[in-house]
């Protein structure tokens, strides 16, 4: 019963979402309060999360569990951003550069360690996938477009070549929109078999 | 009825389309003579995976994705949560029960309540722990940060990728495939399934990700998606082609 109940709220709030969507345009201010009801929802499961970490992280350090040291440190960070961050508050200048300060250049690095590795990844793309029609065609593709939307090349001048290029340019928008109505008659399905209670999570 | 768009009225069109190709399709099911589809490969792969945690006795990794907020808009992680659903229905008794690790607050609790759901349908409550379903950041590339580290440890057996997955995810492939962990990636993101394309793992392309069936799991859900899928397709090709058609003849502005 109490699944069922839980699975009827959930197909009802959906439906309801649903509805106010479409008939936005009079709906409209019942959409924003819903949506409102949602994000505090969100907000609530993210501090029960960083809540269960927490607990976790102190049970580790409390057996000695082996990487204990990795708990301790999560937990020393985490109070180091979240005290000054609730005493002197979030909107701060000298709390938002001194967190600024350990993200940025922690996000620069890994973005940079990305770089590399989507480069050797595309280099390495012969060697995992073999020679085939279909890698053939992506790496043909890929040069091919990183030279065009390089813009070194000027063919404005050229009546023919410049509506052929600007074909081959809406080739990948084509692509993906075939991609994408797949992918979007696939997020249909699921959103229907939810709301109808056919996909229900948590058994 | 004023204000609304003709977006609008389309949308709702297609809705009522799409429920009426599911009762045809329900009704397709009923015949028996109909031969089944084979299951994605990507999902084969995750099964192959199952069964080879539970012979060597090892923990399945399971990296969840981004979560529902921030600037993730698809439905892509509620797959995820049913793949998660179905790898904790048959691993629950394994020497090392399968780890999730998610990018989003309610993504976590979500996940935490069917790994607690599949213990409790298993009656064995008391062998459920928190702690391997945790939240590893709150951001996309925070996420990936977290997840990175459980990579290193040795007594890993596989990893399954499901969910939102941006581009940069292709570093986590790439750390799973440098310690020989084989992994299996799937993602309702489109440049997400181009960028890990590019690495050795399986990769669901299109809307199969949409269709979990893993083993003879969910195997009556999957055919029963598939064949609404390819109905719709078939209607909506048509459609395409017919406002083609239209709008080259002058018909349609």
């Amino acid at each position: 019963m109490r699944q069922r109940l839980a699975l009827i709220t959930a197909a009802l709030s959906g439906s309801v979402v649903l509805l106010l969507l479409f008939f936005q345009p009079v709906a409209g201010a019942y959409l924003a309060l819903v949506l409102n009801w949602a994000i505090i929802v969100a907000s609530v499961a993210l501090l029960v999360a960083i809540a269960s970490l927490l607990v976790t992280h102190i049970r580790f350090i409390a057996v000695g569990r082996r990487g204990f040291i990795y708990s301790f440190v999560l937990i020393t960070a985490f109070l180091a951003t979240f005290l000054p961050g609730l005493f002197k508050g979030v909107e701060d200048p000298g709390y938002l550069g001194w967190i600024s300060a350990i993200q940025k250049p922690l996000e620069l690095s890994l973005l940079g360690l990305i770089a590399l590795v989507m480069m050797s990844a595309a280099v390495k793309l012969f060697r995992v996938r073999g020679w085939s029609v279909l890698t053939v065609s992506f790496a043909i593709s890929a040069l091919l477009f990183l030279f065009l939307n390089l813009g070194l090349s000027d063919w404005s001048g050229n009546q023919i070549f410049s509506t052929l290029i600007d074909a081959f340019l809406r080739l990948p928008v084509i692509g993906a929109r075939g991609l994408l109505i797949g992918v979007a008659l696939g997020a249909l399905l699921v959103g229907f078999r939810v709301l109808i209670g056919q996909e229900s999570d948590n058994e | 009825m004023a204000g609304i768009s003709l977006h609008d009225l389309i949308s709702t069109l297609i809705v009522i389309l799409f429920l009426l190709v599911m009762f045809i399709a329900w009704l397709m099911g009923k015949n028996k003579k109909m031969p089944p589809y084979a299951n994605p490969e990507g999902y084969e792969r995750i099964d192959e995976l199952m069964h080879r945690s539970s012979e060597e006795g090892k923990a399945l990794l399971m990296g969840l994705g981004e979560g529902f907020s921030g600037l993730n808009g698809s439905l892509g992680d509620q797959t995820s949560l049913m793949v998660q659903r179905i790898l904790m229905s048959r691993s629950v008794f394994n020497d090392q029960p399968a780890q999730s690790y998610s990018g989003d607050g309610a993504l976590a609790c979500i996940s935490q309540m069917i790994v607690h759901g599949a213990y409790d349908k298993a009656m064995a409550v008391e062998l459920f722990r928190p702690e391997h379903n945790q939240l590893t950041g709150l951001s996309g590339l925070s996420w990936m940060a977290g997840l990175l580290p459980e990579l290193a440890r040795s007594d890993n057996t596989g990893l399954v990728l499901a969910g939102s997955l941006r581009p940069e995810s292709l570093i986590i492939t790439d750390m799973a495939e440098r310690k020989e962990i084989p992994v299996v990636a799937a993602t309702g993101d489109i440049s997400g399934q181009a960028a890990l394309f590019a690495s050795g793992a399986p990769v669901l392309l299109g809307e199969d990700y949409y269709l979990p069936a893993i083993g003879d799991i969910n195997q009556a859900s999957y055919q029963h998606s598939a064949r609404v899928l390819n109905l719709f397709r078939i209607l909506l090709a048509a459609g395409l082609l017919l406002a083609a058609f239209l709008k080259l003849s002058g018909v349609l502005p």
